[in-house]
């Protein structure tokens, strides 16, 4: 299985979908799941004109090289890999790519929606909105504090999929 | 002491900057006074620090664990990547 502990899974330029695919690399896998996340021009009815990603890259970098790791143990998976941007964002580009490769389709397809859902759940980024009117806001997020009271973060997970 | 606090996310826009540090007569003991020293420096953020994680470089501290020595904290408001 590949070890991806010392890549980079963030970066403020655009994101290269082939080489995240190592398409030649498992011939054991029948099945490859992509899932890439892109600005959208609306929020909660508001009209987005522009998104802006920051993060706590040292442990972003790490939570998401453990979130690949769990998932490959998890699905099995020969192959998964996580690559995230940050920076100014315009509508339309790639925030978020996600691939997974597995021998069967359907835990191809699981393990890409587990791997996006603990990013966004997880992984110490953030995400300001700014809209047509001039005003910008933070979408509301995750509490990863490991210590927080059962009822205290509402929008501890929030239901709506940001993506 | 010296006690400086990172700060991310709209953390930064709700304290005015991306570091605050406070001078304290005695060393608070835990992370959990540390963060009451902050809300009471920077009203503006209490509200939020409840949710946030108190973190000592890749590792999230309990609110019971012992400050660390160095002082410094980086807090980190809910995320919200992809």
């Amino acid at each position: 299985m590949t070890d991806s502990s010392n890549r980079t899974h963030l970066t403020e330029q655009p994101i290269a979908i082939d080489e995240l695919l190592a398409l030649d690399h498992y011939p054991e896998c029948g099945g490859l799941a992509l899932f890439a996340g892109t600005v959208r021009d609306h929020h909660q009815g508001l009209p987005v004109e522009s998104l802006r990603y920051t993060a706590y890259a040292p442990l972003a970098e790490k939570r998401i090289a453990e979130i690949e790791r769990q998932t490959r143990e998890r699905f099995g998976l020969s192959y998964c890999r996580v690559a995230h941007r940050l920076g100014a964002l315009r509508i339309g580009d790639v925030a978020i790519v996600c691939v997974a490769r597995a021998a069967h389709r359907a835990e191809a397809f699981e393990a890409c929606r587990y791997l996006v859902d603990e990013v966004k759940h997880q992984a110490p980024i953030w995400k300001e909105e700014f809209y047509t009117d001039g005003s910008s806001a933070y979408v509301q997020g995750c509490c990863i504090r490991p210590d927080s009271q059962p009822g205290d973060h509402s929008d501890s997970h929030p239901v709506e999929d940001q993506s | 002491m010296n006690l400086s606090f990172e700060l991310y996310g709209e953390l930064i826009a709700l304290a005015g900057g991306e570091r605050i540090t406070l001078a304290t007569a005695t060393a608070p003991a835990t992370v959990a006074e540390a963060l009451v020293l902050l809300a009471d420096q920077c009203p503006a953020l209490q509200p939020r620090l409840d949710q946030c994680a108190a973190v000592r470089d890749t590792d999230i501290l309990l609110r019971s664990d012992p400050l660390p020595e160095t002082g410094h904290l980086v807090l980190l408001p809910p995320v919200a990547g992809g």
